[in-house]
């Protein structure tokens, strides 16, 4: 059921009135139903595949508690020493961490079943290529659950909290369930934790109207990102990514990989508006998951805009805990023995950085090309930490300005033409045609591809890339707009007439200009095949 | 204070809704495309009709909106008529026609052409026909319920009912026409009327001495004596009417079959190939294609209506001066259209009888 689907608006309107038809203790029921139902359409096997993760996840958090709850009353027993205490903690700890690495080795083994057994097989395939040893050709014909990686990272960050106490073990399987399959978010995130959404979940929530305001506003935000602006930029970077060795030069290649740049975060960002104002209708706020990126002046700031949650997780749960292990910390010490402490701590550094953009790459999707975008950002990133003392001695002696706004447009010029660069890898069919690209752009300008007319030879004509721009312009209004204050906050403070003006423009532009129903194919959201 | 502020948001958000779904539906009468056989602008030009100004009204497909000249109608016989025809239109949506009709005018006589209920094809309804009438009515509740019985098993079925999803694409290609379709309701200048100049010989069947039954679909003739139970129970009056064609012996015995259906039911059943030389059609000269007449053949199937109706229908054509004026306009149209078409057909017909003659006289 896609989000823009009239399916699902159906779908919503319905579970919406349900949910305050029935008495408030009774309403998180309506949810788990909803959420259920929401996923059966995608079918029962995925599903299945769902409740198994949930299931297994379910009992190691409920063990991981039961062991809290024992360390608690063992702590409160008399007369034991500090000595004897520390040792029942250590003891208690140990059995935690063997019961999660289980729950941990599990979730992921399904997430790896799933999404990488045919990325894993050719690998090796082609590994046996490269030795010359022959092989057979079989792959598995695999489902891939919606949103397995966004529900598998949930369930982990959910037992790694239950396991450092963070939270209490949720013993009632439904209310469970619910947290994890929460359909707003389980296909596309944002990445809830446990202990902010899964409270929400569980309150009784009284109808209000500003969040039936908030959240219908924030749906048809979200169309209107996704329908009028990513849907059409598609048929334009669909148009050249797919017939690449028909072009050739570095602007036309750039104007195309800008265009994807801001597709994917239309879609993207509409998909998390629709999400969030989803979640709002029921009086839930889910984190939000991207804060203007295309505004950032470095990559690191970039990566602190771009997909929040995804960014949180791999801090918390992976650049973190590498950081502060014992492995890290000797390194740490040394590096800066050797190379100083600036240096050093910038070696030191690259194992954590380096392991979370790895993964990052790996997540996004089984195949070479996300690896490689992946780790392009983590070695950006690396140089940014390296560079940024000489950039800041550089600016200094050429008496460059920073505190400026044409400063700042450099800056955000700049890390916009970076991000393009390795969406290339992340656009292209794959790691051989993103090359291919790449090449390509080396040949020449191609300024004639998209001059004198040409460009509405893409797939776009003069009417529709006027439509895109007038949107584009709009976006950035919004975005310029939400860097300085809550629109939404800044909206109810105006006159009705004015209000219902612009939202009733909104909608009129949505159902006018949005690419749906016969005759247009709209593709699923990027971020869903994750 | 608390349930004071409920009712405002209450009826803050009705209000809302209902400003939304006016928008929504003018937007969607000005995305409705034009097409180039101007069923949008018959369709249209029925609601542009003063209310209750119609003393008939007819449906059915080009069948009629090639025959009834409802100006010249108007001017032989004071009678205000309009036809709201659609090519192949499908018989099932003539129920909900008749209720459509009703909300704004009250017709002393329905005329329902009858030669979709003989046609097999009639047992699957097409997309393009449905369409080309429901997606020129006016968005209402009865509409509604009209596409979605009549589109069960459809693809796309919400586009049906909600032909905006299918149409909202026509931005693009919007002109200054468009926007006088805001209110889905224009004056059609010849009153539903389709004036044709072409002209094709045909060859004439003499249809007085069949006098077999040949059954029509079961499907074609439950919709039939489902559109009689309507008529009776509503007191509704109608006259079934098959245009004249160039018909074969099997499909005079299908109109016989409906005849004897309808004229059991106590209605009237006018056959138009049964008095094609009583209406003084020359099939030389008066049609386009073995279909439909053209702008002559309309004019003499017309006066021939005109007259039948007066014969055997009390028609009471009081009408006010401001509806007076509107057709009076369009019958002065209607003798110009008239005469540039008549002209171009009677150059054509001549021709054509003169190169038919010559290829006689050759064979001979």
């Amino acid at each position: 059921m896609s989000y823009t689907s009239s399916t699902y608006l159906l779908f919503l309107v319905a579970v919406f009135c349900i949910y305050y038809i029935i008495r408030p203790r009774h309403r998180m029921y309506v949810l788990l139903v909803a959420n259920v139902i929401f996923y059966l359409a995608a079918g029962f096997d995925q599903f299945l595949v769902l409740l198994l993760a949930t299931a297994v996840s379910y009992v190691v958090a409920c063990k991981m508690g039961k062991l809290h709850e024992k360390l608690e009353k063992q702590k409160q027993e008399e007369g034991l020493d500090r000595k004897q205490i520390k040792r029942i903690k250590a003891n208690n700890k140990k059995q935690r961490k063997r019961i999660l690495i289980w729950g941990l080795v599990l979730n992921i083994g399904i997430l790896i079943v799933f999404k990488y057994t045919n990325f894993l097989l050719k690998t090796g395939y082609s590994i046996l290529d490269l030795f010359g040893i022959g092989h057979g050709d079989d792959l598995f014909k695999l489902i891939m659950p919606l949103g397995i990686s966004f529900f598998t990272f949930q369930i982990l960050s959910y037992l790694i909290d239950v396991y450092k106490g963070k939270v209490k073990a949720q013993k009632n399987f439904l209310k469970y369930l619910l947290y994890i399959s929460f359909f707003p978010s389980v296909v596309q995130g944002p990445i809830p934790r446990y202990a902010d959404l899964g409270t929400q979940l569980y309150e009784e929530h009284r109808f209000e109207y500003d969040n039936l305001r908030d959240g219908a506003l924030l749906i048809l935000w979200g169309f209107a990102k996704k329908l009028i602006l990513a849907e059409r930029l598609g048929t334009f970077v669909d148009q050249i990514y797919g017939n690449y060795t028909q072009y050739t030069g570095m602007l036309f290649f750039f104007v195309a990989t800008a265009a994807f740049s801001i597709q994917i975060y239309a879609d993207f960002s509409g998909c998390m508006d629709i999400a969030t104002g989803t979640a709002r209708l029921f009086g839930i706020r889910l984190a939000p998951n991207f804060l203007r990126p295309y505004f950032s002046k470095t990559m690191p700031e970039f990566w602190r805009r771009w997909h929040v949650t995804l960014g949180n997780w791999f801090k918390d749960y992976v650049f973190y805990p590498i950081s502060i292990s014992k492995f890290s910390l000797d390194l740490n010490k040394k590096a800066r023995k050797r190379f100083g402490n600036e240096f050093g701590r910038i070696v030191s550094s690259a194992i954590p950085i380096l392991a979370v953009w790895l993964l990052t790459g790996i997540w996004h999707g089984p195949d070479w090309k996300y690896v490689t975008w992946g780790l392009f950002h983590g070695i950006l990133i690396m140089l940014s930490m390296i560079f940024t003392p000489y950039n800041e001695k550089l600016v200094q002696k050429l008496h460059i300005k920073t505190e400026c706004f044409s400063f700042r447009l450099f800056q955000m010029g700049r890390t916009f033409l970076l991000c393009c660069l390795g969406r290339v890898f992340f656009r292209a069919d794959d790691f051989a045609s993103a090359v291919g690209i790449l090449k390509r752009a080396c040949t020449g300008i191609g300024w004639y591809r998209l001059a004198n007319g040409k460009i509405y030879n893409y797939g776009l004509n003069q009417a529709n890339m006027t439509v895109v721009i007038v949107a584009m312009l709009v976006l950035l209004t919004v975005s310029i707009l939400q860097e300085k204050m809550d629109v939404l906050e800044a909206l109810k403070k105006q006159n009705l007439v004015f209000r219902w003006v612009l939202i009733y423009a909104l909608l009129l532009a949505v159902v006018i200009f949005g690419m749906y129903g016969p005759g247009y194919d709209p593709s699923a959201f990027i971020y869903e095949k994750f | 204070m608390k349930i004071k502020k409920q009712i405002k948001y209450i009826f803050g958000t009705a209000v809302f809704l209902a400003i939304a779904a006016v928008l929504l539906t003018l937007t969607t009468y000005v995305m409705r495309p034009t097409d180039k056989d101007f069923f949008r602008a018959r369709v249209a030009g029925f609601y542009a009709e003063d209310r209750d100004s119609l003393d008939v009204v007819g449906f059915g497909s080009s069948a009629l909106y090639r025959y009834l000249n409802s100006p010249l109608l108007w001017k032989q016989q004071g009678i205000t008529s309009y036809g709201i025809a659609t090519a192949a239109q499908p018989v099932y949506v003539i129920p909900s026609l008749i209720d459509e009709v009703e909300k704004t005018q009250s017709p002393q006589l329905y005329i329902i052409e009858t030669r979709r209920f003989t046609d097999t094809d009639n047992e699957v309804i097409k997309e393009n026909r449905l369409r080309q009438i429901a997606d020129n009515m006016k968005v209402s509740w009865n509409r509604f319920k009209m596409v979605t019985e009549l589109t069960e098993g459809f693809e796309d079925r919400l586009s049906y009912g909600f032909d905006l999803i299918k149409y909202h694409g026509n931005w693009e290609n919007l002109t200054e026409e468009s926007w006088e379709y805001l209110f889905n309701a224009k004056e059609h200048p010849l009153k539903g009327w389709s004036v044709n100049s072409r002209h094709k010989i045909l060859s004439y069947l003499d249809v007085k001495d069949i006098t077999g039954e040949i059954p029509i679909t079961e499907k074609s003739e439950k919709e039939l004596r489902e559109i009689i139970e309507k008529c009776k129970k509503e007191n509704i009056q109608v006259l079934f009417v098959a245009t004249p064609w160039q018909v074969t012996e099997e499909e005079h015995q299908k109109d016989n079959y409906i005849k004897r259906i309808v004229e059991e039911a106590g209605f009237r059943f006018l056959d138009g190939n049964y008095y094609a030389e009583e209406m003084g059609l020359e099939y030389n000269v008066d049609f386009y294609n073995p279909k439909h007449t053209n702008a002559i053949g309309a004019a003499k199937f017309t006066t021939y209506l005109g007259n039948y109706i007066r014969e055997h229908y009390d028609i009471k054509t009081d009408h006010s001066e401001e509806v007076a004026a509107s057709w009076d306009k369009a019958a002065e149209k209607e003798e110009k259209e008239y005469e540039k078409a008549a002209e171009k057909i009677l150059k054509k017909a001549v021709k054509a009888i003169k190169a038919a003659k010559a290829d006689q006289t050759e064979q001979y």
